[in-house]
């Protein structure tokens, strides 16, 4: 797994790829904590190299997603692959989650109207 | 979309059991129609029940696995259709059944969700129980007290099983709860104790339920008032050292 964060308009994005899952799961979370500790509340998670994500996972980003809510924050997944969509659309987590077809349009979802 | 087979399919609450109506019109044939995946006990209390891949198995109060008919009733049984969500290695295995439930719990997104597992490794542990066929009423937890526990080293199986979120106490064994079954199909039983080098564990959201009600004379006039959330702990954990113990040889030991 490969994580790399950058600072966008209003937002941070966070590009993950390889696999999400057992293995990965806890690294994922402390580096997507210590974007959040570090002030940014509006996520983009960057999912366009993910090959694989687990239950383990989805309870990354369910924490994730709790803990911005906590703050007013935002998290907007993006770039889903067929295989990570399907484990989304199976879990329902597609229900939970803002999904944007790439970063140009998940940024659309920062913008104030 | 919602699909079809990730569902929970209950075939009495498991307070019933719980209360000693050992005894349902359900059979094996009926709980097949609801899931390829499954466990649960037997009338009057006559072993485990472990279903792998659409076959159903008895493990009894003596250790002995063997296959079941379709004729065979259940007084309880959860069952579902298994299809993996997704799969991850648990490459540094697990010391202990509390190691086991410990990484599984990190496995889970919510607490608050059903979950179908399959775990499937080489054990170097599996302690298991079964329980002796029931001729006379008694409550589980007195009979569980004294169940018979049997143990096998250096075997390959899958542990089948469910976690159920502790608010349904009431219909289902709450948190996880599993049952082994060796690939030589000797040995199986309750997890009570296990120890792996690695193992692969399988996991499927279920987010339906369904649960059928007996219409037995002792279900509908039995009193369900009473909280039976200690009993069913007690005797769904490992009791102290007072029941018989075996060990089991197998083909692959």
């Amino acid at each position: 797994m490969d994580i790399q964060s950058k600072t966008g308009n209003g937002f941070t994005s966070i590009a993950i790829k390889g696999r999400l899952d057992a293995v990965t799961a806890s690294a994922a979370e402390a580096a997507i904590n210590r974007t959040i500790d570090s002030g940014a509340s509006n996520l983009v998670l960057d999912l366009s190299g993910l090959d694989y994500v687990s239950s383990a996972g989805l309870r990354v980003l369910l924490v994730t997603a709790k803990k911005l809510s906590r703050q007013n924050g935002k998290i907007v997944l993006c770039g889903l692959q067929n295989t990570v969509r399907e484990v989304f659309t199976i879990s329902g987590f597609l229900s939970i989650f803002p999904v944007a077809a790439d970063e140009a349009e998940a940024e659309k979802s920062f913008q104030i109207k | 979309m919602q699909p079809e087979n990730d569902i929970l399919f209950i075939s009495a609450p498991v307070n019933a059991l719980v209360e000693g109506i050992f005894k349902a019109d359900t059979t094996i044939g009926e709980i097949r129609q609801h899931g390829d995946f499954a466990l649960g006990t037997f009338n009057q209390l006559d072993g485990e029940m472990v279903m792998l891949d659409g076959h159903t198995y008895q493990v009894s109060g003596k250790g002995d696995v063997s296959p079941v008919a379709d004729d065979v009733h259940s007084p309880f049984a959860i069952a579902t259709f298994f299809r993996e969500l997704s799969r991850d290695d648990v490459a540094e295995g697990f010391e202990s059944v509390d190691d086991l439930f410990a990484k599984l719990q990190d496995l889970l997104p919510s607490q608050n969700m059903m979950y179908a597992l399959r775990i499937e490794g080489r054990f170097s542990f599996v302690r298991t129980r079964s329980v002796p066929r029931q001729e006379y009423y008694r409550p589980l937890v007195e009979i569980t007290r004294n169940q018979p526990t049997f143990e096998r080293t250096d075997v390959q199986g899958s542990l089948i099983g469910f976690h159920t979120p502790a608010f349904m106490s009431s219909l289902n064994v709450p948190g996880i709860h599993l049952h082994f079954l060796s690939d030589d199909l000797a040995f199986g039983g309750h997890l009570l104790q296990c120890r792996a080098q690695h193992a692969t564990v399988r996991v499927q959201i279920l987010r339906r339920l369904r649960m059928d009600l007996p219409t037995s004379l002792a279900y509908l006039t039995a009193d369900f008032s009473r909280d039976t959330a200690d009993d069913l702990a007690e005797a769904e954990k490992e009791q102290a050292p007072c029941g018989q113990v075996q060990v089991h040889g197998g083909k692959d030991k």
